[in-house]
C-alpha cells in the first residue's frame, strides 16, 4: 500500500474507533442503569460516563484531525523537502494544494479544521451560526478526499 | 495573479458557499436546524458589496449583449441590496430576503456563464485529444461523468478513455474551481493511483503536469500538445 493510502487508512481507523467507542458508551449506559454506582469501583463517577458519551464524537473529531495534520506535515517535509513549520491554515489552503485539488475539497477540509479548532478552544459554547459542523463520517469523507489528492509518488 | 474576471467569479462562488455553509452538515446532532434557520437570517457574511467589487463589465465583453445586460443588472441589484445593510449590524428579515433573491439571481447568471465556458473548453480539449489518440493508433471511447461544485451545482461532462501501447489511459474532468487555474482534468493510467494533471491556465491554454522523477521537483509542466501528451503517457507508464 502506498503511503498516501496508509494515511487515509489511519483516518478511517479513527472513524471506526469512534464507532467502537459509541458502542462502548451504549453498553456503559446499560451497566449504569443496572448499577448506578458501577463506576465507583473503577475510580470514576456516573457524571463522567455522561460526559464521555456527550463528548465522544468531538473527541474523535479532534483525534481524526490530528492524523490529518500529521499527514500534511509529513508530506510537506518528506515530499516537498521543506523544513519549515507553517500554520495549518497556510499548509492546507495554499502550500500543499495545486491545480489538481478541487477547491471545494480544500474548502471542506478547511471547514473541518475550523470546527476542530472550535472544539479544542470553545467546546462549552454553541458553534457560531456561520460555522459548518461535522459528524465523524462527514469529517472522514472530507479529510480523506483531501489526502486522496496528495501525490501518489510520496514515499 | 488571478485575472479580475476570475476574481469576480471566485467572489460570487465564495458568497454562495457562505450562504450554504450552515446547511453543509445540518444532519449533525450538534446542530439545531431551527437555530441554523434563525442564524441564516442573521448571517451577513455573504450580503456585502465586497463580493462584487471586482466586477468590470469589460471583462465579459464576449457575452451576448443581452447576457451582459442581465449580468450588469444582477450585480447592481446585489450591490444595492448589500449597501442597505449597516456595516455594524446584521440584515433584518426584509433585507435578508431581498439579498438572498439578488444573490440567487446573480449566481444563476454567473453559473451559466462559467459552465458554458468550462463545458466548451472540456469538449474542445477532448475532441483534440481524441484526434491525437487516433493519430497514435490508440482506440478511444467516450463516457460521461457527473460533477458537483459550489456555484455550478450538479453537471455532466465527457470522459475520454484511450487504449494504446497496452495501457488504458483516462482523461477525466476534476473541477472547474481549482487553485491557480480555470479548471483541471486528470490523465490517469488504469489501474493505478498515478496521474498527470491537465489544467487550463488563466491564459485559456491547457498545460500538462507530469512526473519525470521523484519528489515535488521531479514534475514537469508543458503546454499540452500531441508530443507532450505522448510524453505524459510515457511518464505514467514508467510509474506502473
Amino acid at each position: 500500500m502506498i503511503k498516501r493510502q496508509r494515511r487515509m487508512q489511519r483516518v478511517a481507523d479513527v472513524a471506526n474507533e469512534y464507532l467502537a467507542a459509541s458502542s462502548a458508551g451504549a453498553l456503559l449506559a446499560q451497566a449504569l442503569a443496572a448499577d448506578p454506582n458501577y463506576g465507583d469501583s473503577h475510580g470514576w463517577q456516573q457524571r463522567h460516563a455522561h460526559q464521555f458519551r456527550r463528548n465522544v464524537e468531538r473527541t474523535y473529531i479532534i483525534r481524526m484531525y490530528a492524523e490529518f495534520e500529521a499527514t500534511l506535515r509529513d508530506y510537506w517535509e518528506s515530499f516537498h523537502g521543506r523544513e519549515t513549520h507553517p500554520r495549518m491554515e497556510q499548509l492546507l489552503n495554499r502550500l500543499i494544494p495545486d491545480q489538481h485539488f478541487p477547491q471545494d475539497w480544500i474548502d471542506n477540509a478547511d471547514d473541518v479544521r475550523v470546527y476542530r479548532n472550535f472544539l479544542v478552544h470553545d467546546a462549552e459554547e454553541e458553534p457560531p451560526v456561520d460555522m459548518a459542523v461535522f459528524t465523524i463520517a462527514e469529517a472522514k469523507k472530507h479529510l480523506c478526499s483531501y489526502i486522496g489528492r496528495l501525490d501518489p509518488r510520496w514515499q | 495573479m488571478v485575472p479580475r474576471r476570475e476574481e469576480f467569479i471566485q467572489d460570487v462562488r465564495r458568497a454562495v458557499r457562505h450562504l450554504q455553509k450552515p446547511l453543509v452538515a445540518a444532519d449533525s446532532d450538534r446542530v439545531d436546524t431551527d437555530d441554523v434557520a434563525r442564524g441564516l437570517h442573521r448571517a451577513d457574511h455573504w450580503l456585502t458589496p465586497k463580493f462584487v467589487e471586482a466586477y468590470a463589465p469589460a471583462d465579459f465583453a464576449e457575452l451576448s449583449g443581452e447576457l451582459q445586460a442581465e449580468l450588469r443588472e444582477a450585480v447592481e441589484q446585489f450591490r444595492a441590496q448589500a449597501a442597505q445593510v449597516p456595516a455594524d449590524q446584521p440584515p433584518d428579515r426584509d433585507q435578508f430576503e431581498k439579498g438572498l433573491h439578488a444573490l440567487t439571481r446573480l449566481s444563476g447568471i454567473v453559473r451559466r456563464v462559467v459552465l458554458d465556458d468550462w463545458a466548451r473548453a472540456v469538449e474542445t480539449l477532448i475532441d483534440q485529444v481524441e484526434r491525437w489518440a487516433d493519430e497514435f493508433g490508440w482506440r478511444t471511447r467516450r463516457d460521461m461523468t457527473r460533477l458537483i461544485e459550489t456555484l455550478l451545482g450538479s453537471y455532466t461532462l465527457p470522459v475520454l478513455q484511450m487504449y494504446g501501447d497496452g495501457q488504458l489511459y483516462v482523461l477525466n474532468p476534476v473541477a472547474r474551481f481549482v487553485p491557480g487555474a480555470l479548471g483541471a482534468m486528470d490523465l490517469s493510467i488504469q489501474p493505478s493511483f498515478f496521474l498527470a494533471s491537465v489544467y487550463r491556465h488563466f491564459d485559456g491554454c491547457w498545460y500538462a503536469n507530469f512526473a519525470t522523477g521523484p519528489g515535488i521537483n521531479g514534475t514537469k509542466r508543458e503546454p499540452l500538445t500531441k508530443d507532450s501528451l505522448k510524453r505524459a503517457a510515457e511518464a505514467l507508464r514508467a510509474l506502473v
